[in-house]
């Protein structure tokens, strides 16, 4: 039977219950979508409301708000370590005297020291691409990749968190603007980290007005 | 076993560069593990999130990868 009569109060309320309140709408999401960008591509690092990604427990009124992975320039100890070790085959047919080993051996010798390089830089290639963190206007969900093996997904909702910090610290990371977020949460899991993600503030603002929803 | 002896004994370097080919083969069979491991990990998150984040190109390279890798190991035990 329909209602005739509703109170104020519950207008009000279920208006608050909203996904995202008016400011999160008008002002901060232009300026976010202007700031970060809605694409997501292979080398994305953060999209603001992506419009096609999706994942499977998804609820049909869930939204994703923010994608968001580590850094590009975390990249580049690895990136460096690479291009290091493909010179060093360089360096010994040159100061090494090889002569002794036949050559097909040598051409053999040198596609396994490549295709290791290769694997090592491929294997922390995957695991920053699967290292990704999305919030949504339910919850937080960070998956952790610490190596190809191992895969830890957290979900947290947003009724849960407790505190959210944003940390900048470090040369690089001034210079470049990122930065950690810490999640505190009330549940099982202690505490929600979002590692060397671009602008922390703003994810952390984010995140601040997401809560004050709940 | 003893022949591998009495070869190394009688011919070193033929039988070291023997040893040589078995070692890199071995290497070159567990490293056909990883691009299998790739190609894996690539499914599991697809399937355990289904996520769509523009990783075909990915996949794509995986696969690349480990017909590659099987090239080498085949090009390996064919030219040693």
């Amino acid at each position: 039977m329909p209602d005739i009569f509703v109170a104020k109060d519950k207008i009000k309320k279920e208006k608050s219950k909203s996904p995202l309140n008016h400011k999160l709408k008008s002002e901060l999401e232009a300026e976010k979508a202007a700031t970060w960008g809605r694409k997501l591509g292979v080398l994305s690092v953060v999209a603001f409301r992506p419009p096609y990604l999706r994942f499977d427990d998804q609820d049909p009124d869930e939204e994703i708000i923010i994608f968001v992975r580590r850094h590009l320039i975390t990249n580049l100890k690895w990136f460096l370590m690479v291009i290091l070790f493909s010179l060093v085959p360089l360096l010994v047919f040159t100061l090494v005297d090889l002569d002794l080993v036949p050559l097909n051996f040598r051409f053999i010798g040198l596609l396994t020291w490549y295709l290791l390089i290769f694997a090592f830089g491929f294997e922390r290639f995957l695991v920053w691409f699967f290292d990704i963190n999305i919030v949504t206007n339910k919850r937080v969900i960070d998956v952790n990749v610490p190596n190809i093996l191992l895969r830890d997904i957290t979900q947290v909702p947003l009724g849960n968190i407790q505190d959210i910090t944003a940390e900048t610290g470090g040369f690089m990371r001034s210079i470049l603007a990122f930065g950690d977020v810490r999640v505190q949460t009330a549940g099982s899991v202690p505490e929600v980290n979002f590692e060397a993600v671009p602008k922390p503030n703003k994810l952390a603002q984010i995140l601040n007005d997401l809560w004050g929803e709940i | 076993m003893n022949s591998l002896l009495s070869q190394l004994i009688q011919d070193p370097t033929t039988a070291l560069l023997v040893l040589v080919k078995i070692l890199i083969l071995i290497i070159l069979a567990i490293y056909l593990a990883f691009p299998v491991l790739a190609i894996r990990q690539l499914k599991a998150m697809e399937r355990i999130m289904g996520f769509y984040i523009f990783d075909l190109p990915l996949r794509i390279f995986a696969w690349i990868y480990l017909a590659f890798s099987v090239f080498v190991f085949f090009l390996a035990a064919i030219i040693l």
